[in-house]
């Protein structure tokens, strides 16, 4: 019986990550990941590869989670841009939106050494709100 | 004049000189960002590996057909001109006027063909992402060699050497092939060829070696002009923006103020139109002749067409650019000199309105002008070019 109830524990615990992994909401404290936020929503990206080079390709993963704890189902609109410089990319990210508040972005190139800023537009329900994050790149 | 008035003038003259003097042999130093900006230009020659989308790209046989084809005359139009012609091996593969001809008068000068292997675009506007379409383009342009891929054919099939040389490299025959897969196997014995062409160490990367290792010695043996004209590229010229990492160039495009008329109501839409005929490009890294994947065309996919590409143009390596005059993409500025001026006194009303905001006049002084030069002069050194020798036609014939 104890060892029943131990097997049982056991299943409830892996249960509990897996459906914690598999639905991304609320945002694993993953000490990788970056996190931003806005008015409704928490955000954390990887960048992939994690070390962003001056023009070379990266891809972003973004996990958005709105603060009730639901999976953010919306739109994504993404760009980089150098402030300083006034100018974005030359080039258009694509978004693909993946299960559970999780989006997959390719085709980030940050062709300048500098100050980058990252901006995610989150649209839902004919609302709008935008989440930024700076980015030296050496 | 008075005795006295003469003797000051001496004087004057005397300290003059020994300030020059003084200020020439001066050595900067260097803090801890500007050593790490330095760096970036390092190690050359970078790590190389196959062109994903050539599966020729290294193959010995593909490389020597390409050279054959490279000097060959017979694959223009009346068989006047060859890739060699414009791109001449002795003068570091360009040809050393502003503009040169083809057919016609061309509106764009020649650039160079060293270290193309690490570029990704291609072409002052770059209209390819690969270098076998980028040699295709030339083949087929009007203005340049104004041939075809039925040209192509049938030059190879009735020239022993070349279709032996074909058959060898491609595993197929020439008379087999379809005429547009011809021109891509064409196309792709010329990149193979093109990859090899890398330049060799210059001085500025001895001086990188020493600063890498501290090594005081190899420091002090670069001229200390160089050395003040590095500090200005890295520093207030801010140059290495876009002239960056070990090729000098980020491999993207600017508006730097040159003007793009190329006649009486004509504009050269740069980057702009090179985006557009990109994308409408059979032979781009989307379209069905590369052999790579999708990933490997992850700019291509990307690229995004905007009004600011309207006048802007490819950036050149620095490589070799001491030895590489005219300049700019229509070799409208003879000398370093000139190029130098130009962002000196750069006039801000040229640059496209919706473009970046990074290029201002460096208004540098003649002693910073003449260290800069020094500096550009320091990435010079030769291409290493094989000897051709003839297609084999022995194989063939057994």
């Amino acid at each position: 019986m104890k060892s029943l109830l131990h097997l049982a524990g056991i299943s409830l615990s892996l249960l509990t990550i897996m459906t914690v992994s598999a639905f991304a909401c609320p945002i694993l404290q993953d000490p990788s990941l970056k996190r931003i936020s806005t008015q409704s929503y928490n955000i954390a990206l990887n960048t992939i590869p994690e070390e962003i080079v001056v023009g070379e390709p990266f891809a972003v993963d973004l996990w958005i989670c709105d603060k009730t704890g639901s999976a953010f189902d919306g739109e994504v609109i993404a760009n980089a841009t150098m402030p300083l410089h006034k100018h974005g990319m030359n080039y258009e990210p694509s978004i693909k939106a993946l299960d559970k508040g999780k989006f997959h972005l390719d085709g980030f190139v940050l062709h300048m050494q500098g100050k980058w800023q990252f901006i995610f537009d989150l649209r839902r329900d004919g609302r709008s709100e935008t989440a930024s994050l700076d980015h030296i790149l050496k | 004049m008075r005795r006295t008035t003469r003797q000051f003038i001496v004087l004057l003259a005397w300290f003059g000189m020994l300030g020059s003097a003084a200020a020439s042999d001066i050595f900067p130093t260097y803090d801890k960002a500007e050593i790490s900006s330095i760096l970036n230009h390092s190690p050359w020659p970078p790590t190389t590996r196959p062109d994903p989308s050539n599966r020729f790209s290294g193959n010995e046989k593909a490389i020597k057909l390409g050279q054959y084809l490279f000097n060959d005359q017979r694959l223009s139009r009346g068989n006047i001109l060859a890739c060699a012609s414009c791109h001449q091996p002795d003068r570091l593969f360009m040809d050393g006027v502003s503009l040169n001809r083809g057919h016609q008068l061309l509106d764009r000068h020649t650039p160079g063909l060293a270290n193309l292997r690490w570029a990704k675009w291609f072409g002052w506007d770059g209209a390819n992402d690969n270098l076998w379409a980028q040699s295709i383009r030339p083949i087929l342009t009007p203005a340049e060699m104004d041939s075809s891929a039925e040209h192509l054919k049938n030059l190879i099939v009735n020239d022993l050497p070349l279709s032996c040389g074909f058959k060898e490299t491609f595993n197929v025959t020439a008379a087999a092939t379809d005429p547009e897969k011809l021109l891509v196997f064409v196309g792709k014995a010329l990149a193979a060829y093109q990859e090899t062409l890398i330049t060799e160490p210059t001085q500025f990367d001895t001086f990188v070696t020493a600063l890498r290792q501290n090594d005081k010695e190899g420091i002090a043996a670069y001229p200390p002009s160089a050395q003040r004209g590095l500090k200005i590229f890295i520093g207030e010229g801010r140059c290495n923006l876009c002239h960056f990492g070990p090729l000098f160039t980020n491999g993207e495009f600017g508006d730097i103020g040159i003007p793009h008329f190329i006649g009486k109501g004509k504009v050269d839409k740069g980057r702009f139109g090179g985006i557009t005929k990109l994308n409408k490009n059979p032979y781009n890294l989307l379209g069905p002749y590369s052999d790579g994947s999708e990933m490997d065309a992850i700019r291509t996919q990307h690229i995004k067409s905007q009004f600011r590409n309207f006048g802007e143009f490819k950036i050149p390596s620095l490589r070799n650019v001491g030895d590489t005059g005219p300049y700019m993409h229509n070799g409208s500025l003879a000398t370093l000199e000139e190029v130098v001026n130009h962002y000196s006194e750069l006039n801000e009303d040229r640059l496209h309105s919706e473009g970046e905001k990074i290029l201002r006049p460096l208004n540098l002084t003649v002693l910073e002008k003449k260290d800069l030069v020094s500096f550009l002069q320091t990435l010079s050194a030769p291409i290493m070019v094989r000897d051709q020798t003839a297609l084999e036609v022995s194989d063939c014939e057994k």
